[in-house]
């Protein structure tokens, strides 16, 4: 890389830590300095209850503290909905109650509360026209809610809302907000639903671009490399099946460019992505275009039938020989039929 | 780390209570979490609320700490990390909650007379490490711009080295071909192109040290 070090020199001096935040930072220490150091049980900013010990923390506190605007949980920051996947239920004065399984963390104040869901099944019931905000948050959407009953699912697969009363606006990451109505649900995948969602369309033999449709917004949600590398993978391949060849051309070299993509893509993707870009590659622009895309499968012993025909056929007036040591090669492979036919014309057999 | 405070007797006072320890240990580090929050999170989040929390958790969890002496950057780095990601999600929740409303990207600690006087260069090199997948983006902040070597990187991320070297030549590549279509031709944004420092290390530099030559744009050099 070349030419960018003073933009870079310009960002770190902008970005550096000048006397004024070291005199902010110290005037909120002060102010919101614990008194001592906490245990792990007892941190100024979370509370930590173990599964079935929120709902009687939750009474404790609902008894001892007046049912007043901002009170319940406030002065102590945000409350751990459990610590595994063990019951839950909260009922908060102003009007909200969650129930169910699961892992979160519960803040905000009254009127006005947030749930970040790290996993389970919640269900939420908010009290209708009361001026009540509840936000239920996952890494791939969030659930706004304006006094209903609905459920919150998280699991492998991503999070889903089902709504049993009134409304709910679903924002998925990557996509825009939609409105659930009583009895609908939506889902917002995370890369694994994505990615089997997108798989199970593939295998059903829907359309290529109903796969691509379906697996568009994956990028906008976290995604560990292994499923974006396969991700990479099915849409190179349905770009692969649309005919689209510069697309798969482009995403094949960036993925192959990319080495926490083939790391953690399956062993034989890399060979998958250069047999598409060879195919794709002899569309666009010929054998010229394709050779070092077939000399590179040829090489690393990756080539299947339909290659070392491809090869052939490239080197085929230039070097005949060479054409027709691939052509014997792709014979002693487990073939297609026509493609052995084609072979063994191609031969003079 | 070459560029991060080594005082393993102060942890150690800390730890023992002594007086005004605590107070030299956070003020030490305190520059460096702020650093790290607004390259890593380029304004998403507020550095402060960041720094907050983070010497919160230095304040009550330093003492869970297996060896401090040693693993404390890379134990600090983690928990920085760990708390920008929960703040940048409650950030998302916040503008969805806004509907439709441009997150802030203002640094409220700055001000409002140095954020508008962020250049543009800047935003755009901010704007471009943002796009950078998280890994990536942390080897690019952590060696280009926080000025560690290559193996303080990877002592620091507890990654191998060879990691880090892969994920920075990444990095850079794509680096360069985000700050081509965002930058003017001919490199530098301020566009005055008589002087330019690369990234490229001279071919006799075998050193990791992060590049520091400078390349005379036309002269040969």
């Amino acid at each position: 890389m070349t030419n960018y070090q003073r933009e870079l020199d310009s960002y770190a001096a902008e970005t550096e830590t000048t006397p004024t935040d070291m005199a902010i930072a110290r005037l909120r220490w002060e102010e919101a300095r614990p008194d001592r150091r906490a245990s792990p049980w007892l941190s100024p900013f979370r509370l930590v209850f173990a599964g079935g010990m929120v709902a009687a923390a939750a009474a404790l506190l609902l008894t001892l503290l007046p049912a007043t605007p901002d009170n319940l949980l406030d002065p102590v920051g945000p409350v751990a909905l459990g610590e595994q996947a063990l019951p839950v239920d909260v009922a908060l004065p102003e009007g909200i109650s969650i129930s169910g399984e699961g892992q979160g963390v519960l803040s905000g104040t009254s009127g006005d509360r947030a749930v970040a869901l790290e996993s389970g099944r919640m269900r939420f019931e908010v009290t209708p026209n009361a001026g009540l905000h509840l936000q239920v948050n996952t890494s791939e959407g969030t659930a706004t809610v304006l006094g209903t009953v609905f459920d919150v699912d998280r699991g492998a697969l991503g999070t889903t809302v089902s709504v049993e009363r009134g409304k709910v606006q679903v924002d998925c990451e990557g996509r825009e907000a939609v409105y659930v109505t009583a009895g609908k649900s939506e889902t917002c995948y995370s890369a694994q639903g994505y990615l089997d969602h997108g798989r199970a369309l593939q295998k059903a033999g829907e359309a290529p671009e109903v796969v691509l449709d379906a697996i568009a917004s994956a990028g906008a949600v976290d995604a560990e490399p292994a499923f974006r590398a396969e991700l990479e993978v099915l849409r190179i391949d349905s770009l692969s099946r649309l005919s689209r060849h510069d697309e798969v051309l482009t995403g094949a070299e960036s993925f192959l460019a990319d080495d926490m993509l083939v790391g953690a893509a399956g062993e034989h993707r890399p060979a998958e992505m250069r047999r598409l870009a060879a195919r794709a590659a002899a569309q666009v622009g010929g054998c010229e275009r394709a050779m070092p895309w077939l000399d590179a499968l040829r090489s690393g012993a990756e080539a299947e039938g339909a290659d070392l025909v491809q090869y052939a056929t490239c080197v085929g007036k230039s070097d005949p020989d060479a054409a027709r040591a691939a052509l014997e090669e792709a014979l002693g492979m487990a073939l297609d039929p026509k493609l052995e036919a084609r072979i063994r014309k191609l031969l003079g057999r | 780390m070459s560029t991060y405070p080594k005082n393993p007797d102060l942890i150690q006072r800390a730890l023992a209570n002594e007086p005004g320890a605590w107070d030299q240990l956070l003020d030490a580090w305190r520059p460096v979490i702020l650093r790290w929050t607004r390259r890593m999170a380029g304004g998403r989040v507020d550095p402060h609320d960041v720094l907050q929390d983070v010497s919160v958790l230095i304040w009550t969890h330093l003492h869970t700490v297996r060896e401090p002496e040693r693993t404390f950057p890379s134990w600090l780095y983690r928990v920085t990390q760990r708390e920008i990601m929960r703040r940048r999600r409650r950030a998302w929740v916040r503008r969805v909650m806004l509907m439709d409303s441009p997150p802030d990207r203002s640094d409220p600690a700055r001000g409002p007379e140095q954020n508008a006087q962020m250049s543009e260069s800047a935003r755009i090199v901010e704007t471009i490490l943002q796009k950078l997948p998280d890994a990536q983006r942390e080897v690019m902040v952590l060696h280009e711009l926080e000025g560690l070597n290559q193996r303080e990187v990877a002592e620091l991320l507890d990654v191998k080295l060879g990691t880090v070297k892969s994920r920075l030549r990444l990095a850079r590549v794509r680096f360069e071909r985000e700050a081509q279509e965002l930058m003017p031709p001919g490199g530098g944004s301020s566009g005055s192109g008589d002087a330019l420092l690369a990234f490229s290390r001279p071919s006799n530099n075998n050193s990791d040290l992060p590049f520091v030559g400078l390349v005379a744009a036309g002269s040969g050099r």
